[in-house]
């Protein structure tokens, strides 16, 4: 009986062993540094193997697009403002309605903007890992839903 | 008629053994010991040699199976974490609600 468990632990024991060399293997530690420190620069560069020249561009488009980004922000941001007074104040329906329409068409207009810098960064990347970029990306832009993300930096 | 008394008896009984302490004997029978026991079990795999083998295949592959699935677990974990993190520094809408949750304008 003893033989009997000495042997099923070290079964279990080259089971773990065996399991630990695996992940070792198989794990991606750039990746997963990366989201630790939630650097998506970081994860941009190593994810679509990004030369120094694609990235120092996409780098570039970025900055250029954060001016377009925080306009669009405040606007949202002003649309939403506007509702929330009128919610507070009980304006008619119409009114609602009306403030209702301009956040949604602020908010197509963001996300038509952001779908056209998508496919820009995409347009600098190697071949096939621009169409992986809008694969993994395009889905959550236009599928978001106002649930907000729980890292966004606020100091932009 | 008695027989003349056994000279090897009485050898025997005038032999007087003093043997000198082994410091090392407690260690050297507790070697030995192990050193069996060790055998026993080697001898147990040995015996049941294919049975063992095959768990130990099954171990390694089922082991190996599961490091890879948490790898990749974690890989898209992360993916997920970090494609979040991305699109809320470029989405306005996210930077717009979340400041709106936090009361955080700029």
């Amino acid at each position: 009986m003893k033989n009997f468990l000495l042997t099923v632990l070290a079964v279990l024991a080259a089971g773990a062993l065996a399991a630990g060399a695996f992940f070792r293997w198989h794990c991606d530690d750039a990746l997963h540094a990366a989201a630790q420190q939630r650097d998506a620069m970081k994860w941009l560069r190593t994810e679509f193997r990004l030369s120094e020249a694609q990235f120092a561009a996409i780098a570039r488009l970025h900055e250029d697009y954060s001016v377009e980004c925080a306009g669009h922000c405040a606007a949202i941001g002003g649309a939403h403002a506007e509702l929330a007074a009128a919610e507070k104040s009980g304006q008619p329906a119409a009114t609602l309605a009306a403030l209702r329409r301009q956040v949604a068409e602020r908010e197509l207009a963001c996300r038509m903007a952001i779908d056209t810098h998508l496919r820009k960064v995409a347009a600098l990347m190697p071949p096939g890992e621009g169409e992986r970029y809008l694969q993994l990306l395009l889905p959550r832009v236009e599928n978001y839903r106002h649930q907000g993300a729980p890292t966004v930096r606020l100091d932009g | 008629m008695n027989a003349p008394p056994d000279p090897l008896s009485r050898t025997l009984g005038s032999w007087r053994i003093a043997p000198s302490a082994d410091p090392q004997l407690r260690t050297a029978v507790w070697a030995r010991l192990q050193a069996a026991r060790d055998t026993r079990w080697a001898a147990y795999v040995r015996q049941h040699a294919a049975a063992s083998c095959a768990a130990l295949a099954l171990a390694v592959v089922a082991g190996g199976w599961l490091g890879q699935w948490q790898a990749h677990r974690q890989a898209a974990q992360d993916r997920e974490v970090l494609a979040t993190t991305y699109l809320a520094e470029i989405d306005a809408r996210v930077i717009a609600d979340t400041r709106a949750a936090t009361h955080v304008y700029h």
